[in-house]
C-alpha cells in the first residue's frame, strides 16, 4: 500500500525561489500598471491603430538609387522596403540604416548604424550583398538573415547576426577573422573598433580574411538615446522582449545589461536568462557558455548555471568538460535538484 | 541602513536570500523593540498578518508569503505532475492568481490551503487541455517520471507500485487522477480532498473508488 511518506520532492533551490519571485513581481507590477492605465490605453490604442493604419497604407518612400549615400531610419514603427535587385529589407523600430552606392557593378552595401535589420536577399549570381555593422561585415552568400547592432557610443557597440536560410560570411575588420554561418547559427560579439575579444559563433570555419569593406559618412540620427537606461530599465525591457517573443531583442538587451552593469544584482539573473535563451530558444549552445559562466559568479544562481553549463557541454559533445562540470556540481550541491538529470546527460 | 533593513526582511521571509534585496529597502516595517532573540513563533509574522499587510499594498509581505509557501506549492504541483516541464509555470500562475485575488480570501490564516486549491485547479486545467489536445492528435500522451517524487527511503516494491500507479493515472480523467493523488500522495482526508477539488464528499468518494479500482485492475493485469 502506498503512503504519503513514500513521496518526497526535492526542495526548490533558493535561487529558483528568488528567480521566481522576481518574475512574479515583474508580472504583478505590469498587471497593476495595466489596470491603472487601462482606460487611457484603450483610448490611446484606438488612436494609435488609426494612425498606424494610415501610415502603413501610405506608399513607402521611393529610394533614389542614383545617390551615392541614402540614409534611412525607422521610428516607432517597423519599416519595410525593396531594393532595386528585389531584395527585401525590414527595419525594426528605432533602426538606422545607410545604403552605400558602390562603384562596383552588382554590389550592394548597407551600413547598419543601430537597431535590427532583417534581410530576404534575392538570389542573384555575381552580385555582392554586404551589411556593415560596427567592425563586422556580413557578406551574403545565401538568402535570409538578420543583423542587430546595439551601440552605446562609437567605441562601444554590439552586433548579433542570425541566419535563417542560406549562408552568410561574417568578417571582423579589427581581428581579421572570417566565419561562415549556416541556418540556425548565430554570431554575437562586441563590435567596437578596439575590441579584441574573439567571437563565439555557434559554428565557425576559418577562411582567409578579405579586405574590410569601406565605411562611409554619417547618416541622419533622429533616434531616442537609450544610453541613460538604468539596470532596472534594461532588465525590464529584456523581460518584456522575451515575453513578447522578441528573443533576439531580449538576448541583446540582457547582454547590454551584463556589459554595462556587471556588478548589479540583476546581472546574475540576466546572465542565467541569457544562457537559457541561447540554449533553449535560439539554439546557440556555444553562445550560451559565456553568460552561464558569468552567472556562476552569483551565488544565488550558481546551482542552475552550473547544471545548465554541464548540459551545454553534454550537448556539444565535450565529454571532458561535461564531466568536470558535473563533478563540480555534485561537490557543491550534493543534494542538488539537477543531480539525476546531469547523471543521465553526462554519465561517468 | 540598507543592510539593517535587509536583515530584517530576511527574518520575515524565512531567511531565503533575495537577489534584489535593496529594492525592498523602503516600506519594510521596523521590528525594533523586539527582544534580542525571541522565539521563532514570535519572530515570524503569521499568514494572517502577511495577508493583511499585502492587502494594504506591502510588497515585502507578498514576497514573504511567496517564499514561505513556495516549497509547499512546488511540492504539491510536483506530486500531481511529476517532472512536468510546466511545473514552474503552474506554481507561478497559482501565486499570481492567489496574490491577485487576495481580497476575496476571508481568512488570511488559511492562505496555504487556499493556495493548494488554486494549484489543484491549475493542474486540473492543464490536464484537461492536454487531454483534449491528445484526443485531437495535436499532442502525444505525457510520460511522467515518478522517480522525482519517490522518497529515497521507499522500498523497491513501493517504488514499483508508485510507478504502476502513475502509469495507470495517465489514462484516467483528471478528476479521478487528482482525487487519488491528493489522498494517497498528499495524505489529505476525504473531506479535505473534496474541499480541494470543490466537490461534494459523495462525489469525491465515488471518484476515489473508481481511481482505486482502475489502479488495482492495472496491477492485476500485470
Amino acid at each position: 500500500m502506498i503512503h504519503p511518506h513514500d513521496f518526497e520532492v526535492s526542495s526548490p533551490t533558493h535561487e529558483a525561489v528568488s528567480r521566481g519571485w522576481l518574475e512574479l513581481r515583474a508580472r504583478r507590477n505590469r498587471g497593476r500598471r495595466g489596470m491603472t492605465l487601462w482606460y487611457a490605453l484603450g483610448a490611446s490604442s484606438l488612436a494609435a491603430c488609426a494612425g498606424a493604419w494610415l501610415v502603413l497604407r501610405a506608399p513607402q518612400p521611393a529610394i533614389d538609387f542614383s545617390l551615392p549615400v541614402t540614409a534611412l531610419s525607422s521610428d516607432a514603427l517597423p519599416h519595410e522596403l525593396t531594393l532595386e535587385d528585389g531584395s527585401h529589407l525590414r527595419l525594426a523600430p528605432q533602426t538606422q540604416l545607410q545604403l552605400n552606392r558602390s562603384s562596383e557593378a552588382n554590389s550592394i552595401s548597407l551600413e547598419l548604424k543601430r537597431g535590427q535589420l532583417d534581410c530576404e536577399v534575392s538570389p542573384k549570381k555575381d552580385r555582392v550583398f554586404r551589411v556593415l555593422a560596427g567592425s563586422v561585415t556580413v557578406t551574403v552568400l545565401g538568402t535570409s538573415f538578420s543583423v542587430r547592432h546595439d551601440q552605446r557610443d562609437p567605441m562601444d557597440s554590439f552586433v548579433t547576426v542570425k541566419v535563417s536560410r542560406g549562408l552568410v560570411q561574417v568578417t571582423r575588420s579589427d581581428s581579421g577573422t572570417t566565419l561562415l554561418l549556416h541556418p540556425g547559427e548565430s554570431f554575437s560579439s562586441e563590435a567596437s573598433m578596439g575590441a579584441k575579444s574573439a567571437p563565439e559563433p555557434a559554428s565557425s570555419v576559418e577562411t582567409p580574411a578579405p579586405a574590410p569593406a569601406p565605411s562611409s559618412g554619417a547618416a541622419s540620427s533622429a533616434l531616442p538615446d537609450k544610453l541613460g537606461e538604468s539596470a532596472r530599465e534594461l532588465f525590464e525591457r529584456a523581460t518584456q522582449a522575451r515575453r513578447s517573443g522578441d528573443l533576439m531583442g531580449a538576448a541583446a538587451t540582457y547582454e547590454s545589461l551584463l556589459r554595462r552593469f556587471p556588478a548589479d544584482n540583476r546581472s546574475g539573473i540576466a546572465a542565467l536568462e541569457l544562457g537559457r535563451l541561447r540554449m533553449d530558444r535560439l539554439g546557440d549552445l556555444a553562445g550560451a557558455q559565456a553568460p552561464l559562466r558569468q552567472a556562476l559568479g552569483f551565488p544565488a544562481f550558481r546551482e542552475d548555471a552550473q547544471a545548465r553549463l554541464t548540459l551545454v557541454y553534454a550537448k556539444l559533445g565535450n565529454r571532458a568538460a561535461c564531466q568536470a562540470s558535473r563533478a563540480q556540481y555534485d561537490s557543491q550541491f550534493p543534494q542538488g535538484v539537477h543531480r539525476n538529470k546531469l547523471a543521465a546527460a553526462c554519465p561517468q | 541602513m540598507a543592510h539593517g533593513v535587509v536583515t530584517r526582511l530576511r527574518l520575515i521571509s524565512n531567511a531565503v536570500p533575495s537577489a534584489v534585496d535593496a529594492d525592498y529597502a523602503e516600506g519594510v516595517p521596523s521590528l525594533e523593540g523586539e527582544s534580542a532573540d525571541p522565539p521563532k513563533s514570535q519572530r515570524e509574522p503569521t499568514d494572517a498578518l502577511l495577508v493583511e499587510q499585502a492587502l494594504e499594498g506591502a510588497q515585502w509581505a507578498e514576497e514573504a508569503l511567496y517564499r514561505r509557501h513556495y516549497r509547499f506549492a512546488f511540492g504539491r504541483a510536483a506530486r500531481l505532475l511529476p517532472a512536468d516541464p510546466e511545473l514552474e509555470d503552474i506554481v507561478q500562475d497559482a501565486f499570481f492568481e492567489a496574490l491577485s485575488k487576495l481580497p476575496s480570501l476571508d481568512n488570511g490564516q488559511a492562505f496555504q490551503a487556499w493556495l493548494g486549491k488554486i494549484i489543484v485547479f491549475q493542474v486540473s486545467r492543464r490536464l484537461r487541455r492536454r487531454r483534449l489536445l491528445v484526443r485531437l492528435g495535436l499532442r502525444s500522451r505525457q510520460v511522467w517520471d515518478p522517480d522525482t517524487v519517490i522518497s529515497r527511503q521507499a522500498s523497491p516494491e513501493t517504488r514499483a507500485e508508485i510507478h504502476q500507479m502513475y502509469a495507470v493515472l495517465e489514462r484516467l480523467p483528471p478528476e479521478m487522477r487528482l482525487a487519488l493523488l491528493l489522498h494517497r500522495a498528499e495524505g489529505l482526508t476525504l473531506p479535505e480532498v473534496a474541499s480541494q477539488l470543490g466537490l461534494s464528499l459523495a462525489t469525491t468518494k465515488r471518484r476515489l473508488q473508481a481511481a482505486e479500482r482502475a489502479v488495482a485492475e492495472g496491477k492485476a493485469a500485470r
